[in-house]
């Protein structure tokens, strides 16, 4: 089973007046097994008009998004997100529990694996002896029993890698790809 | 007016009168002569009789009672001068034909009138047709604009992200057994042929041991970056060992257990 977890990092990102998005899915150890971006979608000035403060998550949720998870050769059993883009709540429709992760400052829990719930949508997660535990942040369409589920292939992703790592990757790979445009 | 208060002042006004002489005349033996009487023009003559009485008597006559009757003999003058003459009577004074004025109520309120103010238009000009009439300019075209944001093409980029560096947390030192540590440590001494007592561990990480084309230490978060091929793809994993030679500080590096 810990070989057949996949994880997908999903970013899209604002370059100017355009929007790319990228998607990387790696094994339990953060290998990438695949990475599909999108071309850079510069919308017109009439679009940006019509589409007002909806353009964006529009954007990122409905265009870019479903377009990469179509291209995707194997579903993931993690949607992993940057927090921001869980901030706003994520209407997408991806088919494993969508979530995000973020690093913070809190204080250890007693032991690797116990979880915190702070809230009914998010959780602190010890994810090794020392360090500060992770937030993680379900979307809202992910019940608990699929929280519970989810948490316990994250405890078992971070004894191998670090969960959030591979989100700056995908940022920096998109960031090569504006670069070379 | 004037001839009004003319009439009205000779009517009322007293006739002229003349004074008489009523001495008798001397006493005739016989007879007493009639008085004459003169009657005098203009206004109202009067005429006198006077009873003659045979009084058969000798002597002083005395004066006898006289009896007067007075009468209008005619009126030659008046009626001379009410000739073309007219009795002006004033209308107002003749009840019949007083009225009574009704006097029109005021009205209450006054009636508003609404003014209805011509509104306004643009004018137009002669010879300009409607819009859309022929010879006028032509109705305009309605574009049509779909909103939607066509999906954007996707690119494979595996070899992108390939090259960028996977970056690997090491293993907790102090969780490894003792006897894990020997044979790790045994395993780093044969591979590289330092003195165990000169190389210092640094870390343990499990990496792909295929495809490993770029190994960098992160000091500050203690994580392993390696840059990895396609190879490293499915690659089984193992522990590789880092450690720092005491004598130069180099860092040296194997695969501390086979995949």
């Amino acid at each position: 089973m810990a070989e057949s977890l996949k994880l997908a990092y999903f970013v899209a990102m604002k370059e100017g007046a355009s929007y790319l998005g990228g998607l990387l899915l790696t094994d339990m150890a953060g290998i990438p097994l695949d990475f599909r971006y999108t071309e850079p979608i510069t919308p017109t000035r009439l679009q940006s008009v019509l589409y007002g403060k909806a353009l964006e998550p529009h954007l990122k949720e409905e265009v870019i998004q479903k377009t990469l998870l179509k291209e995707l050769k194997s579903s993931p059993d993690l949607f992993i997100l940057p927090p921001a883009d869980m901030a706003g709540g994520w209407n997408g429709d991806a088919k494993c529990p969508v979530l995000a992760l973020q690093k913070t400052q809190e204080a250890p829990l007693a032991r690797s694996g116990e979880s915190f719930r702070v809230s009914p949508r998010e959780v602190l997660l010890q994810c090794g002896e020392a360090g500060s535990p992770l937030r993680v942040i379900f979307a809202l369409a992910v019940d608990p029993a699929a929280q519970d589920l989810a948490l316990q292939k994250l405890q078992e992703v971070a004894y191998h890698m670090d969960p959030v790592e591979p989100l700056e990757r995908v940022y920096a790979a998109l960031q090569t790809l504006v670069r070379a445009e | 007016m004037s001839d009004l208060a003319e009439t009205i002042r000779r009517v009322f006004h007293a006739p002229a009168s003349h004074a008489l002489s009523m001495t008798l005349a001397p006493a005739c033996p016989d007879r007493v002569p009639p008085l004459a009487a003169t009657v005098l023009q203009p206004f109202v003559p009067a005429a006198t009789t006077v009873a003659v009485l045979e009084l058969g008597l000798a002597g002083v006559p005395a004066a006898e009672p006289v009896h007067w009757e007075a009468r209008v003999a005619e009126t030659p003058g008046l009626a001379a001068w009410d000739t073309g003459t007219k009795v002006c009577v004033p209308a107002l004074f003749q009840a019949e034909r007083c009225a009574r004025l009704a006097v029109p109520a005021l009205p209450r309120r006054t009636a508003v009138r609404r003014l209805e103010l011509p509104l306004l238009s643009a004018r137009t000009r002669s010879g300009w047709s409607g819009l859309g009439d022929a010879g006028g300019p032509a109705r305009p075209r309605v574009q049509g604009f779909a909103p939607a944001l066509a999906r954007p093409r996707a690119f494979a980029g595996l070899d992108r992200a390939m090259a960028l560096p996977v970056a690997f947390r090491g293993e907790d030192l102090e969780r490894v057994s003792k006897a894990l540590w020997m044979r790790y440590t045994l395993q780093l001494v044969r591979a590289t042929g330092e003195n165990i007592r000169n190389l210092e561990v640094v870390g343990l990480y499990r990496i792909p041991v295929r495809g490993t084309r770029q190994v960098e230490r992160d000091p500050v978060t203690g994580r392993l970056l390696v840059v990895l091929g396609p190879e490293a793809v499915a690659a089984p994993r193992a522990p590789f060992m880092l450690a720092r030679r005491r004598s130069d500080g180099s860092i040296v590096c194997c695969f501390v257990e086979e995949a």
